[in-house]
């Protein structure tokens, strides 16, 4: 399942869920230290003092905050002043290394960032603590969440379990809140394009308090591997090769198929698709097929949603990280126009829409 | 008959799980009675097996009802009423009794027992108790539960009704009864995650 999950930052989705671009995925900084860096060398000396002032008149409230397992508040944060203190600390320290530097290597925050930064081990969710018969092993990481590859019931059923650990430094209410509905929207969008008929993965289990979400195991690969496999060094005949323009095709009328029943993905990527082998075929012999279904995976950012815009946009967002992940198959893009423009009615609307985007980028307004 | 002990993946240790099938039962009444009654020694999930279309099915159920019990948040009496209300689509629960639970017209049965051990009852009964209470209280015949005496028992008819899945066309389309049933469980498991919320 979702092998890269989308890259988002915390609190940037509060006031709009869409502003992180495909460029972004996979890297750890989040937009909105990017959008911050300018600022942030302005800020530096203003955190210096601040952390100089913590360390010496409120040593605790530092020290409460960094226990890795606080997660039911935190007593210590009493006033205003001391949490927004402690969120812009947490938002800055851990990403500018170069402050461990400039501080005193003694310093009870810095050392304890330090500390975190090479940690690579995280304890597991509490589900997984439980006896089972193979020990969960982690396949990826994201900015919000794990995933695990597990078992669900019995030894022989593979299960996938999306965790979103709790995170220490949001205020623990909005933390739950954040949690619960992030988990919920994409169980429910899941459940709903499973009804509709639109292959995506099982929900087989959830604890929206506990945070994690049980889903199907989707055996195959991400489109993305089978068609750089297909690619191979090859430069010339990439436009005739029919297999390639058949899956192509696959592609956008399972796209259609999604937004017909009135969900928009917001973050389509090859990665995010599974090429599913047809039954019988075992794992290894796909690799280099490009026969199968296709199952769009990670919907944590999708939403509901029937406008042409947004259908446009989502379109736009896999031209644009399909053009990037395979420059060389660009060519065959327009396959997967072309069978989205026969999945369904209004098709050919946002298509024209698309043209719009193409014209303008992604964000109709110019703010964020 | 002795019961089939369950081992399920990611539930702690301390929790058992007994299961049973009974087909031909003529004592359903009586069964209901002793719910109704609350009698303690009946403390039992019985779930009418028409409703259950797999074995996985049935084990989501007792796997939310057990992670419910042991997050203690348990939104009935206990892990066994539990069971039977993870069943449901909807949150209503007397709802969920109705439609999943046994009834006076129950002929096939699945009986299970769930056991941890607890404050008052450190020691909880074993796999010969149960399997020897339930011979001596239900009137049927134990059968294993395998997928393929459950897929001659299930009333899909009702299955669809329970989980709203009428009104399908892609579901109805599909003409491979194998493939169709598949399906089926995949949306059940799907409806019954996304209970309540």
């Amino acid at each position: 399942m979702c092998r890269e999950f989308s890259s988002r930052n915390i609190i940037i989705p509060l006031l709009n869920p869409k502003i992180s671009s495909p460029a972004e995925n996979g890297t750890q900084s989040s937009p909105q230290m990017a959008d911050c860096l300018v600022t942030c060398a302005s800020i530096v000396f203003f955190v210096l003092h601040i952390g100089l002032f913590l360390r010496l008149t409120a040593a605790p409230v530092a020290g409460g905050r960094r226990s890795p397992t606080n997660g039911t508040g935190n007593p210590s944060l009493s006033t205003p002043l001391q949490r927004v203190i402690s969120v812009i600390l947490s938002g800055i320290v851990p990403k500018t290394k170069f402050l461990s530097s400039a501080l005193p290597p003694k310093s009870p925050t810095m050392a304890a960032t330090a500390s975190e930064a090479v940690v690579h081990e995280f304890p597991l969710p509490a589900i997984l603590t439980n006896p089972a018969s193979t020990p969960p092993t982690l396949i990826t990481q994201g900015a919000e969440g794990r995933l695990y590859k597990t078992t669900y019931l019995l030894p022989s059923i593979p299960c996938a379990l999306k965790y979103r650990p709790p995170k220490p430094w949001r205020h623990p209410i909005l933390d739950q809140r954040l949690t619960r509905h992030r988990i919920l929207s994409e169980a429910r969008i899941l459940s709903k394009c499973r009804r509709d008929g639109l292959r995506v993965p099982d929900v087989y289990a959830l604890d929206e308090s506990a945070g994690w979400l049980m889903l199907e195991w989707v055996q195959g690969t991400p489109v993305r591997v089978n068609i750089n496999q297909r690619l191979g060094n090859r430069t010339e005949g990439i436009e005739d090769d029919e297999e390639l323009k058949d899956l192509m095709r696959r592609i956008g009328a399972a796209v259609g198929k999604m937004h017909s029943i009135g969900i928009i993905h917001g973050d389509l990527t090859t990665s995010n698709m599974m090429l599913n082998p047809p039954a019988g075929q075992t794992e290894t012999d796909n690799v280099s097929g490009l026969e199968g279904e296709i199952v769009i995976i990670d919907l944590g950012l999708a939403s509901g949603g029937v406008h042409d815009e947004d259908r446009a946009v989502d379109l736009y967002v896999l031209e644009r990280a399909f053009g990037s992940t395979h420059p060389r198959a660009e060519c065959v893009f327009g396959e997967v126009l072309d069978a989205y423009k026969k999945s369904f009615k209004q098709a050919g609307v946002a298509l024209k829409k698309l043209e719009e985007v193409r014209m303008r980028g992604r964000k109709r307004s110019m703010l964020g | 008959m002795a019961v089939e002990t369950i081992q399920l993946e990611h539930v702690p240790a301390s929790y058992r799980v007994y299961l049973a099938l009974f087909r031909n039962v003529k004592n359903a009444a009586f069964l209901h009675q002793q719910l109704l009654a609350r009698n303690a020694e009946f403390e039992y999930a019985f779930i009418d097996a028409s409703t259950i279309v797999s074995r996985m099915h049935l084990l989501s159920a007792v796997f939310k009802a057990v992670n419910n019990s042991v997050n203690g948040v348990l939104k009935t009496p206990n892990v066994h009423s539990e069971t039977v209300v993870s069943l449901s689509s909807s949150s209503n629960i007397a709802d969920a009794y109705r439609r999943f639970g046994v009834s006076p017209s129950t002929t096939d049965l699945f009986v299970v027992k769930i056991v941890f051990p607890t404050d008052t009852n450190p020691e909880p009964a074993s796999a010969e108790a149960i399997s020897k209470h339930l011979t001596d209280n239900v009137e049927g015949d134990a059968v294993p539960a395998t997928d393929d005496t459950i897929e001659t028992i299930t009333d899909v008819r009702a299955v669809r009704k329970s989980y709203k899945l009428n009104g399908l066309a892609w579901l109805d389309g599909i003409k491979d009864e194998l493939v169709k049933r598949k399906e089926i469980e995949r949306l059940v498991l799907g409806g019954m995650a996304l209970r309540g919320v």
